[in-house]
This record gives C-alpha cells, sequence and structure tokens, in this order.
C-alpha cells in the first residue's frame, strides 16, 4: 500500500473544514479504505468531538512526534466502522510550534505503507500550523462557503499551495443554499469556480442534519441510509477522492408548485423513456442504497451545476485520466455545455426517445450505471476533464 | 436565473451576488498580483509618460486594466495612437 495524503483546508475559519475531514475520512473507510486522519490544529481540537472519539484520547500528535508514544498508541480506531478508521489527535495543551512540517511529513512516511489514505486536518490560517498540515500532502481539498471572505480566503490558499508546488487545488463548495443562489443572493457554485479558476471535488448543500450529527458525534457520512443530502455529498467527494467520476449533484431545491411540476414532467419522462430506450442494454445494477441516495438527493435538487456523465459508477477502462488522482470535475468551458447536455433534460428535457441509454437523469433508476458511460453523455464528460 | 429575468427586462439593480461576484473579482486580481489600486495607478501613469516620449496618444480613450484569466494577472492596456495626420501643431521631427 502507499497512502494517499489529503489535506483539507481553508484559509478562513468556520468553514467545515473539520466536518468536512471526518466526513470524507467516514466515506473513504466506508468505501473499504484503510484510513487515518490527523488533526492538525494543535492547541485547537476539534476533530475528535466531531468523529465522537474525544473520550477515547490517550496519546496525541505531538507525543508521537516528541517520542513519547508510537504511532500505533496515538491511533484511536472508531470501532463504529468494521473497516478500519483511526485517529491521530492533536494535542491540547501545546500550540502549533510544537510540530513542524518535517514532523508532519515523517508521520506521513511512517503511515504511507500501511494505510490507504491519511486525511489532514488543517488549522485555519495560513501560518505554521497550515504549512504543517500540506507538507506531506499528496492533494490538497480546499474548503469554501459560497460568501466574499471565505472565496477570497479560498483563493490566498490556491496561490500558496501552487507556489509549495502542491497544487492544483480541489474545491469543495460547503453549505450552499439553493434557495439563496435561485435568488441570486448568494455565489452560485459556477460563479465561485469562475472566479477561483480552479477544480471542483464537492458541492455540499447547507444541511441542519450536519449539525445533528456533530452533537452526537456521529459524522453524517457514517449512516450510509440516512437522507442527509450532506452526507450524500461528502460520500460523493470520497467516491471522487478514490478516482470515480461522480456527477455533481445539481444544489437547487424545489418547492412547492415547482416541485409538483417537476415531478409531474419527470414521470411522464421516465415513462416515455422506458418506451422509447425499449430493452434495457444490459445494466450492472448499482447497490440498492446508492439510488435511494441519488434520488433523495435529485428530489430535492434541481440542476444549477454542472454535471458530468449520468452515473458515477466507476469505469476505469474509460477513464482518460486515469493515473491523475482525483477525478477533475468539468472544466469551466465544458461546465456549460455539460450542463445545458446533461443534467438540465431530468427536467426540462424536451428531446424525448434517444435510442442509447436513456438520458441521465437521477431518477431513471437501474440505467444509471456503467452501460451509460459509453453514450454522448460519457464524450463529453472526457472533453470536460482533458 | 433572477439576475438574467432582470437584464432580460430592463436594467433592474444588479443582485447582491452579482455585486460579490464583481467585488471578488477586483480585490482577487489586486491580491494575486501584490499591486494596491494606488499602485496600479502609479504604474499607468508611468507607463503613459514612456508612451508620450514617443507618440502622442488619446488621453480620453487610454484603456490601462489589471485583469485576470484563469488565476494569471494580466496588464492589458489600449493607448489609441493619434495619427501623424491628425496631429494640429505637433512639432515633428
Amino acid at each position: 500500500m502507499a497512502a494517499r495524503v489529503i489535506t483539507v483546508t481553508s484559509g478562513k475559519g468556520g468553514v467545515g473544514k473539520t466536518t468536512a475531514t471526518a466526513n470524507i475520512a467516514v466515506a473513504l473507510a466506508s468505501l473499504g479504505n484503510k484510513v487515518v486522519c490527523i488533526d492538525a490544529d494543535i492547541g485547537l481540537r476539534n476533530l475528535d468531538v466531531v468523529m465522537g472519539l474525544e473520550n477515547r484520547i490517550v496519546y496525541d500528535l505531538v507525543d508521537i512526534v516528541e517520542g513519547r508514544a508510537k504511532l500505533r498508541q496515538a491511533m484511536i480506531r472508531d470501532k463504529r466502522l468494521k473497516e478500519e478508521l483511526y485517529l491521530i489527535p492533536a494535542a491540547q495543551t501545546r500550540d502549533k510550534t510544537a510540530v513542524s512540517p518535517s514532523d508532519m511529513v515523517r508521520v506521513c512516511d511512517e503511515l504511507r505503507p500501511v494505510v490507504d489514505y491519511v486525511v489532514i486536518d488543517s488549522p485555519a490560517g495560513i501560518e505554521r500550523g497550515f504549512r504543517n498540515a500540506i507538507a506531506p500532502a499528496d492533494v490538497v481539498v480546499i474548503v469554501t462557503n459560497p460568501e466574499v471572505s471565505s472565496v477570497r480566503d479560498a483563493d490566498r490558499i490556491i496561490g500558496l499551495i501552487e507556489a509549495e508546488g502542491k497544487g492544483p487545488g480541489h474545491l469543495v463548495i460547503n453549505r450552499v443554499k439553493s434557495e439563496m443562489v435561485k435568488k441570486g443572493d448568494m455565489l452560485s457554485p459556477e460563479d465561485i469556480i469562475d472566479i477561483l479558476a480552479v477544480k471542483l471535488i464537492g458541492l455540499v448543500p447547507e444541511d441542519e442534519t450536519i449539525l445533528v450529527s456533530t452533537n452526537r458525534g456521529l459524522p453524517a457520512a457514517l449512516n450510509t441510509d440516512d437522507q442527509s443530502r450532506a452526507g450524500v455529498a461528502f460520500r460523493n467527494i470520497a467516491r471522487r477522492i478514490t478516482g470515480e467520476n461522480v456527477p455533481f449533484m445539481p444544489m437547487e431545491e424545489e418547492t412547492g408548485w415547482l416541485k409538483r411540476l417537476v415531478a409531474k414532467v419527470r414521470g411522464a419522462e421516465n415513462a416515455a423513456d422506458k418506451i422509447a430506450a425499449g430493452p434495457k442494454p444490459s445494466v450492472v445494477e448499482p447497490p440498492k442504497k446508492e439510488i435511494e441516495e441519488e434520488r433523495a438527493a435529485a428530489r430535492l435538487i434541481k440542476p444549477v451545476m454542472v454535471s458530468d456523465n449520468a452515473d458515477g459508477k466507476p469505469k476505469a477502462e474509460e477513464k482518460p485520466s486515469n493515473n491523475e488522482p482525483v477525478a477533475s470535475a468539468p472544466t469551466r468551458s465544458a461546465e456549460s455545455k455539460a450542463d445545458s447536455d446533461d443534467e438540465k433534460p431530468a427536467v426540462v428535457k424536451a428531446e424525448p426517445a434517444k435510442i442509447e441509454p436513456p438520458a441521465p437523469k437521477e431518477d431513471e433508476k437501474p440505467a444509471e450505471s456503467k452501460e451509460v458511460n459509453k453514450t454522448p453523455a460519457a464524450s463529453t464528460e472526457k472533453k470536460a476533464i482533458l | 436565473m433572477a439576475s438574467l429575468i432582470d437584464r432580460l427586462f430592463g436594467g433592474r439593480e444588479p443582485s447582491s451576488s452579482d455585486v460579490a461576484k464583481e467585488r471578488l473579482r477586483l480585490v482577487l486580481v489586486h491580491d494575486r498580483s501584490n499591486l494596491t489600486p494606488e499602485l496600479v495607478e502609479a504604474m499607468k501613469d508611468e507607463i503613459l509618460e514612456v508612451i508620450a516620449r514617443y507618440v502622442e496618444y488619446d488621453r480620453e480613450a487610454v484603456n490601462i486594466n489589471l485583469t485576470s484569466v484563469d488565476r494569471d494577472s494580466i496588464l492589458t492596456a489600449e493607448i489609441p495612437i493619434i495619427p501623424d495626420s491628425r496631429r494640429r501643431g505637433v512639432p515633428t521631427n
């Protein structure tokens, strides 16, 4: 095994770094990976409470660095998962200078041969703690919110990680309120990608279930049966990190008459598609759970964003960027195209009977799988990635 | 979407997200190049000073801007030069 080290950072505090770290780590683990998270926020540790492991801390990162504990001793296993997920907590009584960037590189190098992913929670700011967190990073995930100050800070971070040779960064836009975006009162994901000119790896809707799950110390991504839209979004991020091409869920909430109208249109469309498509190509049915999640998300949201292909299942043989560590979000130019070609049809689709597998659609159940990728949608996506 | 409709139905004020986007663009251009607006102004003046040594240009139509394309800062200058034939009372060498 050669682990990949993923650092989650943001510049600005309070944008959801720790929540993102916990959820991405949990989601990566539940995909069957051996994962270690490291809280690099020395003096202000929080990853432990968010993950619900605060009562089991004996040793911390500084103990490892200063030789009082072996790496293994400081790794707290999350026993709620059958897969292996560990936390190395930060020290609470020390400050950032207790650890150096080379210490972090050393700790991660020790972990690399024995795990699949190391996920590091960076402190806010651009000083020592941030330097520590990105020093060992193979992939840097930048979390931002759709508001001016965090986007500005994200831009600074993107510049810094590029200067450190750790770029390009991968952007997570957290706490998107689709209703506000729709009214023009919140920066849209497109706006932000446009401004920052960086790859998008996740869109997370504002979701109260995050607070509830943090209250309980159960990351939202832990429960794969729940209806947490944010949990679904974090699981999608984890899948993208593993190299899967997962379409971006559209973010807009459908409410009231619009929702009913869309539901009607979709119902009619689905029926038409089924007839038009004739016998389905032999498709591999994705796990039922997955479909339910995607559907749940799709019910609540409608396209604002970007989408690549219809399904989000991996297809190693087709992926153009196989050796690229992280699935790229569509580039900006391709995005608008993808938007109108692929995702929108779910709601507004007018051209009915295309022969190939039914057009990408959240509501279209088992069709969403490997075969669908051989459709034009897949080629659009390829272009996007290239 | 709201902003699009506004635009279609005649110049109502831009949405707050449009304003945010424009403000961000502007501030990031300066952040990325590490140039304050004052420095950009000073640089413009000096550039024009140099240009004036060689040609006569249309002061009204000068357009010098710092912009961003992707993540790169680009300084563009559009400085219309007044053709020889249109010059009045300018001594030629």
